[in-house]
């Protein structure tokens, strides 16, 4: 599971042809081996952790790994999303539905959900070609709002209003590990699949035809960027992860209802990037283990409690630090060890 | 046919609660560029603020007069907290805070009065009108006359009288406005307190039917969406003639579309919607903007 050699990091040839690689500078190497470190360190957590505490971890990686396929639509390529909610339900209830109704094993069923997932993300997406911002934003929430009567619906396949009863899956026969163990290493290792694959996309030339786009379309098409492609193709990949992230979930919580994918779920996920940081992937975590962790607490002061307390964060973040808490805290950091060091 | 009729009259009802809130977000979005996804939550509280007053032991209208002059105030008050920090900055900033309207709102409404709709009773009785074999009911043909007012009222006032002309001379071109002395930013906090006003009449009229509960407006703010978009949301006139048509066409999907009853009659809104962005985004009444790099 190393990231730690990317092409960008290759130098080019030097003048008598030896080809050697430039050494990449000492930040970037600490950078790197931080990175390593972490994410061995987080598969570590599976032998140093409760049962419920991972299975809440999955949880909150789950919803990160949508978070972070909407950070991609929303952050980086400026489209915004209110459906994404939606789409893990597809991703989900396809997973479910295969293995309850046809007992398909759940690693195809992932996989059905995130071609399902695909195609309606590359429905959902055809208005965007020409409708931008708050319009777009209004056909995904109507979709947002739709989905949880077609479930309740569509009895066959999905369980109707009482949905489908599904037990976490067991790890693998060999494997001497607990059903919450297995699925934290599976979802951990969705996301960091998820949080590389959205590196790779963002940086570089695909990186600055997103941004271009985000900033002007107009400017972008005078660039020479087909932008109604690009933008097709962000959403179906967005919609995709959505769809892994939303089986994930779905693995993690067990059992598949119609309640679980309503409209202010949706809202919820947007929230949770925007409150990380809607082009961070520390943010993605951040936004994640805030709208899993902080209903835990506020459940307290009654049953929407949680949702006044996202709403007031919501409106704090956009206020105070517009580009998300992550972001903001990496700035407070580094402007007060600057203040020290001048010192 | 008379079943037919009876359908258009449930749609033609059902439509002025939509095209009261549809003109709601239309003067919003009008004056600060804003659509509003927090109208149909704060509507609902203002219809629970309504049912407070009601049983309190006030009289229907004492109880809704009282409602809608606090929600015109407290539209004022959100406008000039809420969105004036954000106002002109990107969509993104714009849309997360009246979803956070949405989401404030409904879980206030929750803690404070519990999620069980309550009842209202009609304040024009149990009549009905026969009307050639059809049958309205007063409820329903009440909602379209106090609706149908409050909308001619607040058309009136944008076009007839200083106040609402500077309203649409500050939403027009903020910058000129200012120059020619105009308080841009009240005319703003007006249009918001208004918005709410209109959607405290509307939800307190509907409220009979529907019942008064945090979750009452879920659907219909979809409608008023579909409505907003097919009249075009620069247009008044425009937002009041959309939320008729989708009422009568959702009440006609709903009864002769085989499955499409009951919840799914959303899937008539979400359609209306998309084809009429997709095919003539400035709706049927709407200008066309000329956009520049």
């Amino acid at each position: 599971m190393s990231m730690s050699t990317t092409s960008t990091d290759h130098a080019t040839t030097t003048a008598d042809g030896t080809a050697p690689r430039t050494v990449p500078t000492r930040r970037a190497l600490s950078w790197r081996r931080g990175r390593a470190v972490a994410i061995a360190a987080a598969f570590a957590l599976t032998f140093l952790l409760t049962d419920y505490v991972l299975s809440q971890l999955a949880i909150t990686l789950a919803l990160a790994l949508a978070v972070l396929s909407l950070n991609l639509l929303t952050g980086y390529t400026g489209l915004i999303s209110v459906g994404h909610g939606a789409l893990m339900g597809i991703g989900g209830y396809a997973t479910v539905s295969l293995a309850v109704n046809a007992g398909v094993p759940y690693p195809l069923g992932l996989l059905a959900g995130m071609v399902l997932c695909g195609v309606a993300g590359l429905i959902l997406g055809l208005p965007s070609l020409r409708l931008s911002g708050l319009y777009l934003a209004l056909v995904t929430l109507g979709f947002a709002i739709i989905f949880p009567a077609l479930l309740k619906r569509w009895e066959p396949v999905t369980g109707g209003v009482s949905g489908l009863l599904y037990l976490t899956p067991e790890a693998p026969g060999p494997l001497p590990l607990t059903s919450a163990q297995w699925i934290f290493i599976l979802t951990l290792a969705g996301f960091v699949t998820g949080a590389y694959a959205l590196r790779r996309l963002v940086t570089g030339r695909t990186g600055r035809a997103l941004s271009a786009i985000r900033r002007s379309e107009l400017m972008a098409a005078a660039n020479g960027i087909p932008v109604g492609r690009i933008k097709l193709t962000v959403f179906t990949v967005s919609a995709c992860i959505a769809g892994l992230a939303g089986g994930l979930y779905q693995l993690a919580i067990g059992s598949a209802l119609p309640d679980t994918y309503v409209v202010t779920f949706s809202i919820m996920l947007l929230a949770a990037a925007v409150v990380g940081g809607v082009r961070s992937i520390v943010g993605a975590l951040v936004g994640a283990a805030f709208i899993v962790w902080v209903p835990d607490y506020a459940s307290m002061v009654g049953d929407r409690g949680p949702q006044l307390v996202v709403a007031i964060a919501l409106m704090l973040v956009i206020y105070l630090a517009p580009g998300g808490v992550a972001r903001a805290s990496t700035d407070l950091f580094s402007h007060l060890t600057s203040r020290l060091i001048r010192r | 046919m008379i079943d037919l009729l009876q359908q258009i009259f449930a749609g033609l009802a059902n439509g002025t609660v939509y095209a009261g809130l549809a003109l709601g977000l239309c003067v919003v979005f009008q004056g600060t560029g804003v659509l509003n996804f927090g109208q149909g939550e704060m509507a609902a509280f203002s219809t629970l603020v309504t049912w407070q007053f009601l049983s309190m032991g006030w009289g229907f209208w004492a109880a809704m007069a009282a409602a809608v002059t606090l929600s015109f105030l407290a539209g004022m008050l959100v406008e000039r907290a809420l969105i004036r920090p954000v106002e002109g900055s990107e969509e993104l900033s714009l849309l997360v805070v009246t979803l956070g309207l949405f989401l404030g709102f409904n879980a206030l409404m929750g803690m404070i009065w519990g999620f069980h709709p309550k009842n209202v009773d009609s304040p024009f009785g149990n009549g009905v009108l026969d009307l050639g074999g059809a049958v309205m009911t007063a409820q329903q043909l009440g909602m379209i006359v106090v609706i149908g007012g409050v909308a001619m009222a607040v058309g009136a006032f944008f076009k007839l009288t200083d106040a609402g002309l500077r309203m649409r001379a500050a939403a027009e071109s903020p910058d000129s406005s200012r120059l020619l002395g105009i308080h841009v930013g009240r005319q703003l906090m007006i249009g918001w307190g208004l918005a709410a006003a209109v959607g405290a009449a509307a939800g307190a009229m509907s409220s009979p039917v529907v019942g008064a509960g945090p979750d009452m407006m879920r659907a219909t703010i979809l409608m008023a969406f579909a409505a907003a978009a097919l009249g075009g949301f620069t247009s008044r006139l425009g937002a009041v003639v959309g939320g008729l048509v989708v009422g009568v066409t959702t009440s006609l999907a709903a009864a002769y579309v085989p499955g499409l009853g009951g919840d799914l009659s959303l899937i008539v809104p979400f359609a209306l919607i998309t084809v009429v962005l997709l095919i003539r985004p400035q709706g049927l009444f709407g200008r066309v903007d000329t956009v520049r790099a």
